[in-house]
């Protein structure tokens, strides 16, 4: 008979989030590096097929509470991995674990108009919750040729927020990138963090 | 060794590996083999799954050219050689050979596009790697030789990313570091790996990191 072990109090030492807007791969970027099978809260999304437009992948789920996924270390302690909501309507549990992040990966579309308004937001967002600072943005679907304009375009907003947070292209599916985007965001010295 | 010289001469860095796998492109010399056995070689070639490079012969067997092969015809010539080096990397990240490690301590003003230099990684550590030695060059001066010893799975995209970083005017000298000008270490002591420039748990996390997926 398998002996079950107790554990007492809390193994999770620090927690990773992953914010973006809907659809952007958030979920998919958590699957690429937890060492555990993702708990997900996925559901038909209405929004999704109202607006498939915005889906160039064809996505028609969200996530209504939030995914979860771990790091788990030789030692027992494990590291957290959040996807949260995108929706605005979720914002109570932006308040509940961006504060007490380690590190946030924001992800934002590179191949969409509004990019720069979206950032705009979700970077008001991150600063309300004092948040800015163990940031990194990570911007997805960059049109060919014109990594640089986009990726130009998007850390001239993010300076106003944090002269230092790294901007970068990504991609949610390979594990390299987000490990990047990861670390980038851990070790971004937090001293430039503007007033 | 023509081929060889003749990349020598071009201002890419090429690493040679002797495990195929390892190679992200191949070179079959086959120069000294007639057309039968050429394409006999680049059909078990195809099979393990490797039909992405170039090859050096002096007859391209017709049922052979398809795929990912390249074929250079012997004696080369640098045009084509270089020309087929254009083809394969028109998005290569800087002329590295123009990096010249500094003796003084590096410092990056702002971060660079990191995800430029993906493709020299070797693989997550390699990610992990570059990602924490720019973290360190923002946060304070280093010196290249430890840069590299805490990137021995991104030496090449260390390099360019370096080269880029200079050029766009984000990199900046620090005056030489004193207790090694006035010679307090020893000839004989091995260089460390550079260490976190604080203990934070960010940082933590990172060596952490860097333990898992080395």
């Amino acid at each position: 008979m398998n002996k079950l072990s107790v554990v007492l109090g809390h193994q999770v030492e620090q927690q990773v989030a992953f914010v973006g807007p809907f659809g952007v791969g958030k979920t998919t970027a958590l699957r690429a590096i937890s060492d555990v099978p993702v708990v997900n809260t996925d559901v038909d999304s209405a929004e999704a097929v109202g607006h498939l437009t915005l889906q160039p992948s064809g996505k028609t789920t969200t996530t209504v509470g939030l995914d979860y996924g771990e790091w788990r270390f030789p030692d027992g302690k494990v590291v957290a991995l959040i996807g949260v909501p995108g929706q605005d309507r979720f914002d109570a549990m932006w308040d509940a674990l961006l504060p007490r992040s380690s590190a946030i990966v924001l992800w934002i579309y590179g191949d969409r108009d509004p990019t720069r308004l979206e950032c705009r937001k979700w970077l008001q967002a991150l600063a309300q919750r004092k948040a800015v600072a163990r940031l990194a943005v990570a911007v997805t679907r960059v049109p060919d040729g014109q990594e640089q304009q986009v990726l130009d375009s998007v850390r001239e907003l993010v300076t106003r927020f944090h002269p230092l947070a790294p901007v970068l292209s990504a991609d949610p599916r390979e594990p390299a990138d987000v490990l990047q985007a990861v670390t980038m965001a851990l070790v971004t010295p937090y001293t430039a963090l503007q007033a | 060794m023509a081929f060889k010289s003749l990349l020598g001469m071009n201002e890419r860095r090429w690493e040679w590996r002797e495990e195929p796998d390892a190679a992200a492109l191949w070179v079959i010399d086959a120069s000294c083999l007639e057309p039968a056995g050429l394409s006999q070689l680049l059909q078990e070639h195809k099979k393990q799954g490797a039909y992405q490079g170039v090859v050096l012969a002096s007859h391209f067997p017709a049922q052979a050219v398809q795929g990912g092969w390249t074929f250079l015809k012997v004696p080369l010539q640098m045009d084509k050689v270089f020309g087929w080096i254009d083809h394969c990397f028109p998005d290569r990240p800087v002329p590295i050979g123009a990096w010249t490690a500094p003796e003084q301590p590096v410092r990056l003003k702002v971060w660079p596009n990191v995800s430029r230099y993906n493709g020299l990684l070797d693989g997550k550590s390699g990610a992990i790697e570059l990602a924490a030695a720019c973290g360190q060059m923002l946060a304070k001066p280093c010196s290249y030789p430890d840069l590299r010893l805490a990137c021995p799975h991104a030496l090449l995209a260390l390099d360019a990313l370096l080269a880029d970083a200079q050029q766009q005017g984000i990199l900046t000298m620090e005056p030489k570091i004193a207790s090694r000008v006035s010679g307090q270490v020893r000839p004989n002591e091995a260089p460390k790996p550079t260490q976190p420039p604080s203990s934070g748990l960010g940082w933590g996390l990172v060596t952490r990191l860097l333990s898992k997926f080395t």
